[in-house]
């Protein structure tokens, strides 16, 4: 699912430019020798995990009384996506300082959330029980993607981008999915934020290395 | 976890595809999802399950009546063969995981609740919307791979509804002119479609053991980010070029091993621009056969991939390569040897289903005949 090109996107400020390596750039040396199919069998030497992955910096939502949540540019009636961008942010910044996050070790994003954006669905809910016109901006933020993909501009983080529901209960299941994303090759480290809309609203956020 | 891990590697053991379930606008069962693929007929029809007035889309691929999402999950476990009893428990102590692709709403946990109840099964959620289901097919390949797993299931599951169509519908997303078109100039966007979708990966061991056989193997995986906007593709298809480029290194192939790419073509501008670069990227010379199977079926959001992982296994097994449905005229910035007017024979190879999402998320699997 990709934007159509006439609604006007919500454009995350700022947004660097992108430092992905460009269309002209090689992405991985091709093998034209390699067999259509190939065989299965152990061909490669494992690499040893290195055990429970290390907290590179944590942060969570709120940190104090009176906590406050910056608007994001584009998101609009729920505060699910302010939340998990904010507590993201904290956590970003303590490891790396402000955006982005050049040269970072390729980071995974990772959201866990058990009832989603609440604020957006039941905003989505009174409009169509209603009978009324939908904010076109709610197709945008109406999964939890959306804000991974305005934390992934804003920071340069261009690992896998993962968003769970129910059934991560407890953090060494999510601790679990961030092992495996790294062990697995596409992730080197992982940004793991879980976020609950209430009331009260509360997340936390984890950078996450092996 | 164990360390035993790979990183990026051929995997140490194949993850192989014993079962599937489906349900979707074609009927039920894998038959009748590549039966109505290869006959390149689109399930498109106006929407009866609820009113539409008002909207700028009318259309969707959608069964008979108003079926409630649990009961086509639980359907299609069965199915697959996910609820009878694996030779070998891996977790004796605990109820075996299902990787679950739902929408991420408050939806999602009675959903889940429910079939958890139902099949004795421990649902884990994937919300990540059209990559959620191949990522939980990643995730679980990724554990089967390394031998954390003998047996993995994953499933999938979304419906037409009101407040999905409605939010679709005001993000201008769907089409008006009731027909998905993909890679064609003048396509005017998607248009949803139902979908339940289990699937069975396990071991060859685990598979010989209980005395099944194969329907396909996953080859190759790889889950990418583009870093670049919140809904918006890299229009260089940068990320999924590199999660394609990722599945191969995974499967210890070359890309002339692909010989046919089961596409993401939801038939938006920008999306299926994005992707034909992102192949143009991986196949410089010229592309395998390509075709979006969603312009039969229809986009099931968060099920998507797992309905046309399923399309694309049936597509190999039938040696027949679906159509890309809808196609009205070439779009010069979308040079893709398309499937077109009628199935091509499947020559030898890995069939590639790649998936893109909001924010950026790619992902990229690799389909062997069994």
């Amino acid at each position: 699912m990709t934007a159509p090109t006439s609604v006007p996107a919500p454009v995350p400020a700022p947004v660097p430019a992108p430092v992905a390596a460009p269309a002209s750039a090689p992405v991985a040396d091709p093998a034209p020798s390699a067999p259509p199919v190939p065989d299965v069998g152990p061909v490669a030497v494992p690499r040893l995990s290195a055990g429970p992955l290390r907290v590179l910096a944590r942060a969570r939502w709120p940190e104090r009384p009176a906590d406050e949540l910056p608007a994001i540019a584009g998101f609009v009636e729920s505060a699910f996506s302010p939340l998990v961008a904010e507590t993201a942010e904290r956590c970003l910044r303590a490891h790396h300082g402000p955006p982005p996050a050049t040269g970072a070790p390729r980071t995974a994003l990772l959201l866990a959330s058990p009832s989603g954006d609440t604020g957006t669905a039941d905003a989505l809910a009174r409009a169509t029980a209603n009978g009324q016109r939908v904010a076109p901006l709610l197709f945008f933020q109406s999964n939890p993607n959306a804000v991974l993909g305005h934390l992934a501009a804003r920071w340069q983080l261009d690992g896998p981008v993962v968003a769970l529901g129910p059934g991560f209960d407890d953090e060494r299941e999510l601790h679990e999915r961030a092992a495996l994303l790294i062990e697995d090759g596409d992730a080197e480290q992982v940004l793991v934020v879980t976020a609950v809309q209430g009331p009260p609203d509360h997340a936390t956020a984890v950078l996450l290395a092996p | 976890m164990t360390p035993t891990a790979l990183r990026n590697g051929p995997p140490r053991r194949a993850v192989l595809v014993g079962g599937i379930g489906v349900r979707s606008a074609f009927g039920a069962g894998l038959a009748a999802l590549t039966d109505g693929v290869l006959a390149g007929r689109p399930a498109f029809t106006p929407v009866e399950r609820f009113g539409t007035a008002g909207y700028r889309a009318d259309r969707a691929a959608t069964g008979p009546g108003s079926p409630r999402l649990a009961d086509q999950l639980v359907a299609v476990l069965a199915e697959a063969g996910a609820l009878s009893d694996p030779t070998e428990q891996q977790l004796p102590d605990r109820r075996e995981e299902l990787m679950l692709a739902l929408h991420g709403d408050r939806r999602a946990g009675p959903v889940a609740a429910e079939v958890a109840d139902r099949t004795g099964l421990h649902p884990r959620v994937y919300t990540g919307a059209c990559v959620a289901a191949s990522t939980a097919v990643a995730d679980a390949a990724a554990l089967i791979a390394t031998g954390r797993r003998e047996r993995v299931l994953v499933a999938a599951g979304y419906l037409v509804e009101p407040d999905t169509f409605a939010v679709f519908d005001a993000g201008r997303a769907l089409a008006q002119d009731g027909a998905v078109r993909p890679f064609s100039l003048g396509r005017q966007g998607m248009l949803l479609g139902d979908a339940a979708v289990a699937v069975v990966l396990e071991s060859a061991a685990a598979l010989h053991r209980r005395g099944g056989r194969a329907l396909a193997r996953i080859a190759g995986w790889a889950r990418t980010g583009d870093a670049f906007h919140v809904c918006r593709p890299h229009p260089a298809g940068t990320g999924l070029a590199r999660a394609v480029h990722g599945a191969l290194a995974r499967a210890g192939a070359a890309p002339e091993a692909i010989g046919y790419v089961n596409a993401n073509g939801a038939g938006s501008k920008l999306g299926d621009l994005a992707e034909a670069a992102a192949l143009h990227t991986v196949f410089p010379a010229g592309t395998p056969p390509v075709s979006s199977t969603k312009s039969v079926h229809g986009h099931a959001l968060e099920a998507s991939a797992l309905l046309e992982l399923a399309a694309t296994v049936g597509a190999l097994r039938a040696g027949s390569l679906p159509v890309n449905a809808g196609w009205q005229t070439p779009d010069p910035n979308c040079p893709l040897d398309l499937v077109l007017d009628r199935p091509r024979p499947a020559a030898p190879g890995l069939a590639l289903s790649i998936n893109a999402a909001f924010g950026g998320a790619n992902t990229a699997l690799l389909v062997a005949p069994a």
